[in-house]
């Protein structure tokens, strides 16, 4: 497989992981909201991806020094795949706080990954090129989710498509191919590992947390000053595109 | 793209967050104005996704690609947690002023990171 090949497979893996993530979301906060679960209950299982994101990132390093990148790579496009299966199968929402659960893990754990492939295995001089690619095309999760939804409905048909999806996306974890195993430094563990890689690099920490706030609180919060400084719900809507 | 041809990932870091803090600020002006006000949420945006991106290709810079995937692990750590503590802050702030508070908040984080950057740039002694 040319480098190239493999490089398109992380970014499309990558691009159906997240339109199913932004397809299940969505859809899940609309069918909740159709079935009268308290709005606190969905605000609450909507949180949760994220709160597995962040988890699973933290323990990513420790990770990374007990297993494969590859078998964690294959493990998360499981996860994503299992998640799918409890959306097509079940109403029930403890297994749905489950399959959320599992696709913030998934996420998480294939985001890590996924990421540092595409920014090292590239030559140096071609690198910048692969990520501004990458990034610009991950912005197509976000239109193409929540538009398959407005497209399909909120019928079980959405959630077949996503299992179809995530089948797909599962392929194409067993087929990227990983760098030859680095030898294994046995070294710190937990925080201790965590403070270890992070403090040489705090600073951009710092200027990721900054991206990574604006980023979400326009996603959540500039909807909410749109349309309250006057603006349509629709435009108000387009403010979080924007 | 074009910029990461001339400059270093590691140069753009200084500008972004600049453009980005100077974007956030000017929201809250622009934002009677409805052409202006979505083209500075667009400018915004962009510029707060580039730093991202920034942040990816300078951490990896130079580093194996396992080193690269924990150090890639804190930032999206990093990443998201500022996507949780971002609304909580942006909330907060627009309770009290709901034109001005979004940018304000905005501003000071990114200029707080900043700051931060510039005082402890070390970044690509090995971990």
């Amino acid at each position: 497989m040319t480098l190239r090949t493999n490089l398109a497979l992380i970014i499309a893996s990558s691009l159906l992981g997240g339109i199913y993530f932004c397809v299940v979301l969505p859809l899940g906060g609309l069918l909740m909201t159709e079935r009268g679960v308290p709005l606190w209950q969905i605000g609450v299982l909507g949180g949760i991806p994220w709160a597995a994101t962040l988890a699973v990132t933290l323990l990513m390093p420790g990770l990374l020094q007990r297993f494969s990148p590859r078998l964690l790579y294959v493990l998360a496009r499981w996860f994503g795949f299992i998640a799918a299966v409890i959306f097509v199968g079940s109403n029930n929402l403890v297994l749905w706080a489950l399959g959320y659960l599992l696709l913030g893990l998934s996420g998480g754990m294939a985001w890590v990954i996924g990421d540092a492939l595409l920014a090292t295995l590239p030559p140096p001089g071609q690198r910048a090129k692969v990520m501004s690619f990458y990034m610009f095309i991950l912005n197509f999760n976000i239109i193409l989710g929540p538009l398959l939804v407005a497209v399909i409905g909120t019928g079980n048909l959405a959630f077949i498509l996503g299992l179809l999806i995530m089948l797909l996306n599962l392929l194409m974890g067993y087929l990227v191919r990983f760098p030859a195993a680095e030898d294994k430094k046995k070294g710190a563990a937990g925080f201790s590992l965590l403070v270890q890689i992070g403090l040489p690099i705090a600073g951009l920490l710092l200027v990721a947390l900054s991206s990574g706030s604006f980023e979400g609180s326009s996603i959540k919060m500039l909807p909410v000053q749109a349309f309250s400084l006057g603006y349509s719900e629709r435009l108000g809507a387009l403010a979080a595109v924007a | 793209m074009w910029l990461l041809k001339r400059f270093t990932a590691h140069q753009l870091v200084v500008p972004g967050s600049l453009l980005l803090a100077v974007a956030a600020l000017l929201i809250a002006p622009l934002s009677g104005h409805m052409a202006s006000y979505f083209a500075i949420l667009f400018i915004a945006g962009g510029t707060a996704g580039a730093l991202y991106t920034l942040v990816m290709l300078d951490v990896t810079n130079g580093v194996s690609s396992e080193q690269g995937m924990r150090r890639i692990s804190c930032v999206a750590a990093s990443y998201t947690a500022g996507g949780m503590l971002g609304p909580l802050l942006a909330g907060f702030a627009m309770e009290a002023s709901l034109r001005w508070g979004y940018s304000l908040a905005m501003a000071v984080v990114t200029l707080g990171a900043l700051a931060f950057y510039l005082k402890f740039p070390a970044h690509n002694r090995a971990s």
